[in-house]
C-alpha cells in the first residue's frame, strides 16, 4: 500500500517566507520565485509509486549444507520483468536473526529499466540448523521521492541456510578399509612399511625374504613390516560454560565448532576401521557419573549414534553462546562465570559446583577409556580445567591429542591478551606430552588437520610409535 | 604525504548521518555555481571566496575538534575560532547587502557541516565546551602575559637602581635581594626539573643525595639572602651599615659587582630558571593521568598559546601604538563571545527542533540559500538570479534529503550512484522549469508594465497561493 510521506515541509516554509518578504519589501520578483517551491510541491504531490506484479525474487544459497564456522553466500535477485520503469526501488534482504554478516551487504537501492536486474550478494557465517529467510523487502518510489509503496515479494529458489555438523564429513564405506586400522604397533609383523630385519625361519613366506641382503652377504633374512592395528580413540568435547562462547555476534560458539571437528574426526577415525568413544564434559547426560558418554563401537549406526550424542549437547543448556559482551570480545578467562544483572563477573557456589562437576567428569573419561585408548580432547582452551585435565590424563599414560578452536578476537588489547592466555595453555599441554592442534580462525579444519598430522609423520620416531590416525 | 591530521579519515567521515556522495557533489555544484552567479551579479565574480575559505576552515576546526587525539584537537582550535571570528567580523562589516552574505554564507556552512557531518548536537556542544575552554585559558593566559610582563618590569628597574646607585650600602642590599631572587629560581628549577628520573637506573642514588644537596643549599642560600637584607635594611637605618661598607675596597667591589654586566646576566639565568621550573612543573601535570579530559584540557592550553601569539602578531602589525594595539586585544577578546553566541542559537535551534537533527546540513543550505534570495532581490540584483537562488535552495534540500535517506535506508556500502543521479536529473529538471515559468511571467509582469495595484494583486495571489499550499502541504 503506498504511503505518502511529508517530505516537502520545507518548500512550505520557503513559500510563505518569500511571499511575506515579497509582501514586506513590496517586490514583485520575490512573491513570484514563492513559485518555485510550489513548483516541488505540486511534483511531490502528484507523482505516485506502484510496485508492478511482474517482479520477480531468486535466491540462491551456496553451499546449500554447510559445516559450522563455513562462510555461505548469499545471492538474491530482483528482475523487473514488467514494461514500467522503477525510478527508484530499494530492496533488503530479511537476514534471520541469529546469522551474522561477514561480508557484502543484504541491501541495494537501484533504478530499474524494464528487463533490468539488480542483484545483492553477502556472504554469512554458517551456525548449526536450519535458518529459514523471510520474504525480502522492497520498497519502490516515485521520482519525487514522496510517495513509498512495500511490498515482499515471494521468492524462488532457496530460502534456507542449513548447517549441520557432519555436513562436509566423508562418507564412510560400506566394508571398513582393507587394513585392520591404520595406526601402527611397536611389534612387528605383516604390513607394507619396512621395520626391520630379521634372521630367517623356516616357513616364512618367500615374499618376506630380503633378497637383495642374499645378494650382498648370502645368507637369508626375512623383512619385517610396520603392523597395523586399530585402537580406541575417545573424543572428549568441552561443553562446559566457558566454552560456550563466540567470536562475534551470529558466529558459531567454540562447542558448535569443536562439536563439528569431532564430528569431522570422528568420520574419519571410523572410516580407518577404529572403535570410536565420544565423551562431552559439562552437560549432564545418562552416563556414568552424570557423564554424557558413548561406548567404543564403529560402523555407521556409531557415527549416528554420536552425532546425535554431540547435537544434544549443543542443544543442552543452549548452544547458544553467552551474549556477554566481555565473552563475545574474547574476554573470557579462568575467572569466566554466568554473567549477572549488572553485566560483571562474580564467581558464585553454582560455578564452584559447575567446575567440580567437570573435573568429576575429566577423571571418569579416562576410567571409562580402558587400556590402549587415545584421548581426543577438543576445548577452545579458554580456562585452566582442560588444561588441568590434560596433564592429570599424563599421568595415565594415555596418548593425547588437544584440537583447540580458536574463538578469540584479537583485534583488541583484551582479546590478544586472552590469545595469550590460550597459547600459553596449549604449550602446557604440550609439555605434557599430549600433541596440540591450534585451530585458527579463518582456516579450514580439513587444511588444519592434514597439515598438524603430516607435521607429525615428519617428525622422527612418530611412524612407528603411537599417536596419530585420524 | 599528507601534513598534519587528515580530514577525511575513515573513522572521521559520519555513517549514517551524512549522505550519499553524489547526492552530496550534486549539491555541493548548485551552491558554488549559485556562488558565481551570484558574484557576478554583484561585478565581483570571487566576491565569496573568501567567505568560503573562512567557512570551511571553521568547519574542518570543529570536525577536529570531534577527534579524541591531541595533534587534531590542536589543530582544530587553532582552525575553528580565529576562523569564525575573521569570518563574523568579514560579514558583518560587509559593504554589500547584509542579509545576502549572511545568507549564503549559511549555504556554505551548510554544505561544509554536510560533507564533514558535523552539524549534531552531541558534536556542537563538545565544540562549544572545548573552544570557551580554550578561550578562557586564553583570556587568563593574556593576564599572565600582562602580569609576567610586570614583573619583569619592575625587576629590571630593581637591578638598574641598584646599578645606578651610589650609595655602597644601599647597592649591596640591592645585590642580596638580587642574589635571593636568583637563588630562589634555581631552587624552583632544581625541584621541578625531573633529573632524578631522567638520569641512568645505576647512578640514580647519587644523582638523587646531589640534588638534594643542592637544593638545600640553595634554599638555604635564599632564605640567608632575604635574612640578610631584613638585617641588612635595619642596620641601614640603624646608621650602622653604611660606616663599614664605605672603607675600601668595597665600594669599588659593590660598585664592579653591582654593575649591569653582573646583574643582568644573573637575572637572565634566573629568568630561565624560572621558565624552566613552570614548564617542567606543567609538563609533570599533564603527563601524570593521561586520559580523554586530559588531552582536551592540554590541546586547550596549547591552542590558547597559540591565540595569545595570533593576537601578538596582529597587535604588532596594527602599529605599535599603545592604542591600535590595545583595541586589537580587546576586538580580539571580545568577538569570540559573538561566535559563542551564534553557536549557543543554533544548538538552541536544534533543541527546540527548528533545525532537524538528521537534515540539519541540507536545512541549513536550503535556508541559507532563500535567504540569499531575499537579500538579493533587496540588493536589486537581477530577478533571473533570485529565481535561480530559490530554485537552488529546493534542489539541495531534494538531493540532500533524499541522499540522508539512501544512507539511513541502505547505508554505506550498496553502490547507489545512478539512483542519485537519476534523482538529481528531476531535481534539477523541475528546478529548471519552475526558473524558465517564472522568469516568463516576471518578463510578462515587467512588459505589462503594471503599476502599485499590481502590488496589491500579487499581494492577494499570495495568500491565495498559501491557501493552496494548506492541502498539499508535502
Amino acid at each position: 500500500m503506498a504511503r505518502r510521506r511529508l517530505r516537502w515541509r520545507g518548500a512550505v516554509a520557503a513559500v510563505l517566507v518569500l511571499a511575506a518578504a515579497g509582501i514586506w519589501l513590496g517586490d514583485g520578483t520575490l512573491m513570484l520565485s514563492a513559485a518555485i517551491p510550489l513548483a516541488y510541491l505540486a511534483y511531490g504531490s502528484l507523482s505516485t509509486a506502484v510496485v508492478p506484479e511482474d517482479l520477480v525474487a531468486t535466491r540462491r544459497v551456496d553451499p546449500s549444507l554447510a559445516p559450522p564456522g563455513r562462510p555461505v553466500t548469499i545471492e538474491l535477485t530482483v528482475t523487473n520483468e514488467s514494461d514500467r520503469t522503477l525510478d527508484d526501488l530499494r530492496l533488503v534482504d530479511r537476514v534471520p536473526e541469529e546469522l551474522a554478516v561477514l561480508q557484502g551487504s543484504p541491501r541495494a537501492g537501484a533504478t530499474l529499466a524494464p528487463g533490468e536486474s539488480v542483484t545483492v550478494e553477502y556472504s554469512v557465517v554458517a551456525r548449526r540448523g536450519e535458518y529459514d529467510f523471510a520474504a525480502p523487502r522492497l520498497r519502490v518510489r516515485d521520482t519525487g521521492a514522496g510517495t513509498v509503496t512495500t511490498t515482499e515479494p515471494t521468492v524462488d529458489g532457496a530460502n534456507r541456510v542449513v548447517c549441520r555438523l557432519d555436513a562436509d564429513a566423508p562418507p564412510l564405506a560400506d566394508r571398513g578399509s582393507d587394513r585392520v586400522g591404520q595406526l601402527t604397533a611397536d611389534e612387528p609383523g605383516e604390513g607394507l612399511s619396512f621395520h626391520s630385519t630379521r634372521e630367517y625361519r623356516r616357513g616364512d613366506p618367500a615374499t618376506r625374504i630380503d633378497w637383495r641382503q642374499y645378494a650382498k652377504r648370502g645368507h637369508l633374512a626375512t623383512v619385517n613390516y610396520e603392523r597395523w592395528v586399530s585402537t580406541t580413540v575417545v573424543l572428549v568435547l568441552d561443553a562446559r560454560e566457558p566454552a560456550r562462547v563466540a567470536a562475534g555476534p551470529g558466529r558459531p560458539s567454540a562447542v558448535e565448532l569443536g562439536a563439528y571437528a569431532a564430528t569431522r574426526a570422528l568420520a574419519s577415525l571410523l572410516g580407518s576401521g577404529h572403535d570410536v568413544a565420544v565423551a562431552v564434559v559439562g552437560v549432564d547426560g545418562d552416563g556414568p557419573s552424570g557423564l554424557s558418554w558413548l561406548p567404543p563401537g564403529g560402523g555407521g549406526e556409531q557415527r549416528s549414534r554420536a552425532i546425535d550424542l554431540l547435537g544434544d549437547a549443543l542443544g543442552d543448556g543452549s548452544g547458544d553462546p553467552t551474549t556477554d559482551e566481555a565473552s563475545n570480545a574474547g574476554a573470557a578467562g579462568a575467572d569466566a562465570a554466568v554473567p549477572n544483572g549488572s553485566g560483571g563477573r562474580t564467581p558464585d557456589d553454582g560455578a564452584t559446583d559447575r567446575s567440580h562437576d567437570a573435573e568429576r567428569q575429566f577423571r571418569k573419561v579416562v576410567e571409562l577409556a580402558g587400556p590402549g585408548s587415545q584421548l581426543v580432547l577438543v576445548s577452545p582452551m579458554l580456562d585452566q580445567v582442560p588444561v588441568d585435565a590434560a596433564e592429570s590424563w599424563a599421568a595415565f599414560d594415555y596418548p593425547r591429542i588437544v584440537l583447540s578452536p580458536d574463538v578469540i578476537s584479537a583485534n583488541t588489547v583484551s582479546g590478544q591478551y586472552e590469545q595469550v592466555r590460550r597459547r600459553t595453555r596449549l604449550a602446557r599441554c604440550q609439555a605434557t606430552g599430549a600433541r596440540t592442534i591450534d585451530w585458527r580462525r579463518g582456516t579450514p579444519l580439513p587444511v588444519v588437520l592434514s597439515y598438524a598430522f603430516t607435521v607429525a609423520a615428519r617428525e622422527p620416531g612418530v611412524a612407528a610409535g603411537r599417536g596419530g590416525g585420524a | 604525504m599528507s601534513v598534519g591530521p587528515r580530514l577525511d579519515t575513515p573513522s572521521a567521515i559520519g555513517d549514517e548521518g551524512r549522505p550519499r556522495e553524489t547526492s552530496l557533489t550534486v549539491a555541493a555544484v548548485v551552491v558554488v555555481g549559485l556562488g558565481a552567479a551570484l558574484g557576478f551579479a554583484l561585478g565581483q565574480p570571487r566576491f565569496f571566496g573568501g567567505f568560503a575559505f573562512l567557512a570551511s576552515l571553521a568547519v574542518a576546526g570543529v570536525a577536529f575538534l570531534d577527534r579524541d587525539r591531541l595533534r587534531p584537537t590542536v589543530v582544530g582550535h587553532l582552525l575553528f575560532l580565529p576562523a569564525s571570528c575573521a569570518l563574523l567580523v568579514v560579514v558583518s562589516f560587509s559593504p554589500t547587502s547584509f542579509v545576502l552574505v549572511i545568507g549564503f554564507v549559511a549555504a556554505m556552512v551548510g554544505m561544509a557541516t554536510a560533507w564533514t557531518d558535523v552539524l549534531d548536537r552531541e558534536t556542537l556542544s563538545e565544540t562549544l565546551a572545548s573552544s570557551l575552554l580554550a578561550y578562557v585559558f586564553g583570556v587568563l593566559g593574556l593576564v599572565v602575559v600582562a602580569l609576567v610582563w610586570a614583573v619583569v618590569w619592575l625587576v629590571v628597574e630593581l637591578a638598574g637602581s641598584v646599578a645606578r646607585a651610589t650609595d655602597p650600602a644601599t647597592a649591596l642590599l640591592g645585590l642580596v635581594v638580587v642574589g635571593g631572587i636568583v637563588c630562589a629560581c634555581l631552587a624552583a628549577a632544581v625541584h621541578a626539573v625531573p633529573a632524578v628520573q631522567l638520569s641512568p637506573v645505576r647512578r640514580r642514588e647519587a644523582v638523587e643525595r646531589r640534588v638534594d644537596r643542592l637544593r638545600r643549599r640553595l634554599l638555604f642560600a635564599t632564605g640567608g639572602a632575604f635574612v640578610a637584607a631584613m638585617f641588612g635594611a635595619v642596620f641601614l637605618a640603624a646608621g650602622v651599615l653604611r660606616p663599614l661598607v664605605s672603607v675600601p675596597p668595597f665600594p669599588t667591589l659593590l660598585g664592579v659587582l653591582t654593575s649591569r654586566l653582573v646583574l643582568y646576566p644573573l637575572l637572565a639565568v634566573a629568568g630561565v630558571a624560572l621558565l624552566v621550573a613552570v614548564v617542567a612543573g606543567l609538563a609533570r601535570k599533564a603527563t601524570a593521568d593521561y586520559d580523554a579530559a586530559t588531552t582536551r584540557t592540554v590541546g586547550a592550553g596549547i591552542a590558547a598559546g597559540g591565540y595569545l601569539v595570533m593576537i601578538g602578531l596582529l597587535a604588532a602589525t596594527a602599529g605599535f601604538l599603545p592604542a591600535s594595539a590595545a583595541l586589537f586585544v580587546s576586538v580580539g577578546v571580545l568577538v569570540p563571545i559573538g561566535v559563542y553566541v551564534v553557536l549557543g542559537a543554533l544548538l538552541a535551534g536544534m533543541a527546540a527542533g527548528v533545525v532537524p537533527d538528521r537534515a540539519g546540513p541540507a536545512a541549513l543550505t536550503a535556508a541559507g540559500l532563500v535567504v540569499a534570495a531575499i537579500g538579493a532581490a533587496a540588493a536589486d540584483l537581477p530577478p533571473i538570479v533570485v529565481f535561480a537562488t530559490v530554485a537552488g535552495a529546493l534542489i539541495a534540500w531534494d538531493v540532500g534529503t533524499f541522499g540522508l535517506g539512501l544512507t539511513a535506508e541502505l547505508g554505506h556500502v550498496p553502490e547507489t550512484r545512478r539512483l542519485e543521479l537519476y534523482h538529481a536529473v528531476f531535481a534539477v529538471g523541475v528546478g529548471l522549469v519552475a526558473l524558465l515559468l517564472v522568469s516568463g511571467l516576471e518578463v510578462l509582469r515587467h512588459s505589462v508594465a503594471l503599476g502599485f495595484g499590481a502590488t496589491v494583486a500579487m499581494a492577494v495571489a499570495a495568500v491565495g497561493v498559501v491557501l493552496l499550499v494548506i492541502p498539499l502541504r508535502g
